[in-house]
């Protein structure tokens, strides 16, 4: 028979219900959404014809970087929100080679880009959306500052070849896919200029090129210091 | 019918994360434990056969998720993860705050930690209990008896 229910037991019970869960974290839930309900014709943008991908790339960049940038693809605007709460680094490690033996030892297939070997690592995660497995690696940026690098299998989350932008939360992103990974890319807002180059311009001449082009369009400065575009395509 | 992901986030990731908060003892793991449990719902919750159970598989997820992080995190360190010695330190269940009360359970065995915080949490049954908890319901009500014995003392010790 179970023991009555007594007054401590009360007390104890009203002030468990007074904890409150972090505020973004319903935010963050609600953008994992189930996949029956809130099946997209792509994740971020694959699947829909090529005149509406036309029309939202222009938007897109239209829109990106800017501190009021409307909607994003609800991958990005997960990870956003999942970047700004507070989250915990299954493993830290100074090297790649350490991170890619331990993302081989979960059961995830890829390996950081190459092109990332430079950078200071802080350490890594696993992560899932949507039921497709990936993995975040972050990262010190020069001057302070951190950026995440969130990567997953081409063949689940298919990327764009060439870099495409986006702003989100406090987040600008990069989105890419070579070598079987798509990546994405988040630094802080106005930061992306900093690290995008030395995270690709060894991978891949065609990035590399994309990322010159995007930077003479997108990367000029404003005076405040913000990054905007200053010739839409 | 299966349940709304919407109205599932609503009804459980509060009284889920006080769970998850209680095993975990940090709210960033108690965070990302409550979005791997919704993450694996949004993947497999199809699953479940019966919708009413969403709640009992919500819990059970969750503690599953807690402990292979818990085991993996035992592989990865030179010390096996163990619990904080069950003596507790000094307070009164009325004058604490609600993260003492927190911390108070935090401080209790785990065998003893997830019974009580789910019982406190009063979503579920004596029945839901020992379904999460993969246990029958006598050793559900010992523990529960064992747990309140030790969180009683621990306030009298404390008066």
């Amino acid at each position: 028979m179970p023991e009555p229910y007594s007054e401590t037991d009360a007390v104890i019970a009203r002030k468990l219900a007074e904890i409150k869960p972090p505020a973004d974290l319903r935010a963050r839930l609600l953008a994992i959404e189930a996949p029956a309900e809130a099946r997209e014709p792509g994740w971020w943008g694959v699947g829909i014809s090529a005149a509406a991908a036309a029309i939202i790339a222009a938007f897109a960049l239209l829109s990106m970087f800017g501190p009021d940038a409307g909607s994003v693809d609800p991958a990005t605007a997960y990870f956003a929100r999942f970047l700004s709460g507070p989250f915990r680094l299954e493993m830290t490690a100074s090297n790649l080679p350490e991170v890619n033996s331990w993302l081989q030892s979960q059961d995830r297939s890829m390996q950081v880009p190459r092109s990332f070997d430079d950078q200071t690592l802080i350490g890594c995660r696993k992560v899932s959306w949507r039921g497709h497995e990936g993995a975040l690696v972050c990262f010190k940026m020069e001057g302070g500052g951190i950026a995440h690098l969130v990567m997953f299998p081409t063949d689940e989350m298919p990327g764009p070849s060439e870099p495409q932008f986006a702003a989100a939360g406090e987040w600008d992103r990069a989105i890419w896919s070579s070598d079987g990974i798509t990546c994405m890319l988040f630094a802080p807002h106005g930061r992306m200029p900093e690290i995008l180059p030395v995270a690709t311009a060894q991978r891949d001449r065609k990035i590399a090129s994309s990322i010159r082009r995007s930077r003479a369009l997108v990367f000029s400065k404003s005076v405040s210091g913000r990054p905007r575009i200053s010739s839409p395509v | 019918m299966r349940p709304d992901f919407h109205q599932l986030v609503d009804d459980y990731y509060q009284p889920l994360y006080r769970f998850a908060l209680s095993l975990s003892k940090n709210e960033a793991d108690a965070s990302d434990l409550v979005q791997q449990t919704f993450s694996l719902w949004a993947r497999k919750g199809h699953q479940l056969r019966d919708a009413t159970h969403a709640k009992a598989w919500l819990f059970t997820t969750l503690r599953r998720e807690f402990l292979g992080t818990r085991r993996k995190a035992e592989r990865f360190s030179d010390e096996p993860a163990t619990d904080d010695d069950a003596t507790m330190a000094p307070g009164q269940a009325e004058s604490l705050d609600a993260a003492e009360v927190m911390e108070a359970l935090q401080k209790l065995p785990l065998e003893y930690r997830e019974p009580l915080t789910l019982f406190y949490l009063k979503d579920l049954t004596y029945q839901e209990i020992a379904d999460v908890l993969e246990v029958p319901i006598g050793t559900v009500m010992s523990r529960l008896s064992r747990a309140k014995s030790r969180l009683r003392d621990f306030f009298k010790e404390n008066a």
